[in-house]
């Protein structure tokens, strides 16, 4: 059956909405070697996952802050739409200023969200994935962590800490609403992480607010409450 | 539940001495009763029945109202293009309402239904599209206002040819492979003035 005759043109949303996803991710020296190379490798998934995904490709918005190098943390992947997104390659260096990541990825989000009430374009609750081997390094990480905390508790974020192999499980619950616990990766296995995240997160770019997440976390990661 | 907006509405023309937030108010709360009705009947909380609510009343020389809760929209023009198809500047819009995210909008259903239930006043409409959240995104430009390319194929496709024809011809455009990039529903209702 036809289609309503030049319809066909028109059929472009205003201003498709956007499911932020800011990563924080642990480059410091110990994660140097293997980690970091599953790591990277991890990214290219996702860049794959998410460009293959017609919905994220369009909805999805990613930003990666990385800590590490000169001890600091800094904005690796300013914010861009899942359809440019180009993993970067990220050199483990330096200590883990944890507390400082989640400051910044906060404060990224919150100007991010700002532009885009400016420009009039709508988005569902930003997503926060920390990856860490370690534990944080920063004097004053517990307030940060209480900043993301409380981020997660006013809805404002979903928070996902994620402990690789060697990582405090404790501290970066810390960053989390109480009793949401912490993602565990077992070996090495940020592939079939980062393809997770992608359909998860496409799939909360689709879903009305409040509705249950039907997508099962792959085996090699495990939830600890 | 759109049996009984329906049966409230058709009331209007001989209400006319109650003003309209008041009597539209009363009809909503009515039709929503008899949603709750439903759901204890079926044994459901009424959270299984949420649904937002676009709806509109026109008298036949075009005066009426749309009244709406949440997101989706109406747009209805208020004049004729010289080919007789209609003109969409100057359109009146019922823009939608959502939360701080995108994908948190109200409810009828809700507590607080009325605080968002939002009427307006329509005079001389000569066509009308009422649409869920997806069909929304396509008809209104991010500032609300009305896209003129999407409505004026719609409203002239439609106004020439019959009404099963052009019932296809829309649904097979709304669920074409470039609009289903949206996954939220698309529900169109189109209406003209004869």
């Amino acid at each position: 059956m036809n289609g309503i005759p030049g319809l066909e043109a028109q059929l472009e949303e205003n201003t498709s909405q956007r499911t932020p996803c800011i990563l924080v991710l642990d480059a410091s020296s110990s994660m140097d070697g293997k980690r970091i190379q599953s790591l990277n490798d991890g990214l290219m998934a996702f860049e794959e996952a998410l460009k293959a995904d017609p919905v994220a490709r369009n909805r999805v918005a990613v930003s990666i802050v990385c800590i590490g190098r000169d001890n600091l943390a800094q904005v690796m992947t300013p914010w861009t739409d899942a359809m440019h997104f180009q993993a970067p390659t990220i050199y483990a260096n330096g200590s883990t200023p944890l507390g400082a990541g989640a400051r910044l990825a906060l404060s990224e989000l919150e100007s991010y969200k700002a532009s885009l009430r400016n420009m009039g374009i709508p988005y569902t609750r930003p997503w926060v994935l920390i990856v860490s081997d370690g534990e944080p390094t920063d004097a004053d990480w517990e307030d940060a962590a209480e900043e993301m905390r409380t981020a997660a508790v006013d809805k404002k974020a979903i928070v996902f800490p994620l402990a690789v192999e060697g990582a405090s499980t404790e501290k970066l619950a810390a960053f989390n609403a109480p009793g949401k616990g912490v993602l565990r990766l077992h070996g090495l296995a940020f592939r079939e992480l980062f393809v997770w995240l992608s359909a998860s997160v496409s799939s909360a770019s689709q879903a009305a607010a409040g509705t249950k997440m039907q997508i099962e976390a792959p085996r090699m990661i495990t939830i600890e409450t | 539940m759109v049996r009984a907006l329906l049966d409230n509405l058709r009331g209007v023309s001989s209400t006319a001495s109650v003003p309209l937030v008041v009597w539209a108010t009363a009809a909503v709360r009515h039709a929503r009763q008899c949603l709750e009705e439903e759901a204890v009947r079926a044994g459901l909380p009424l959270s299984d029945y949420h649904t937002t609510v676009v709806a509109a009343v026109l008298l036949p020389q075009g005066d009426g109202f749309v009244l709406h809760i949440g997101d989706g929209a109406a747009a209805a023009s208020v004049s004729l293009a010289e080919d007789g198809a209609a003109n969409w500047k100057g359109a009146s819009v019922s823009a939608p309402e959502n939360g701080e995210y995108a994908n948190e909008t109200f409810f009828v259903t809700q507590r607080c239904w009325a605080d968002h239930l939002r009427i307006t006043p329509l005079r001389g409409v000569t066509s009308i599209l009422l649409m869920t959240d997806g069909a929304a995104g396509f008809a209104l430009h991010a500032d609300g206002s009305p896209k003129a390319g999407f409505c004026e194929a719609v409203d002239r496709h439609l106004r020439r040819v019959n009404h099963a024809d052009g019932a296809k011809a829309l649904a097979a455009s709304l669920a074409s492979e470039k609009a289903t990039h949206n996954p939220d529903d698309k529900t169109l209702v189109w209406a003209r003035r004869y």
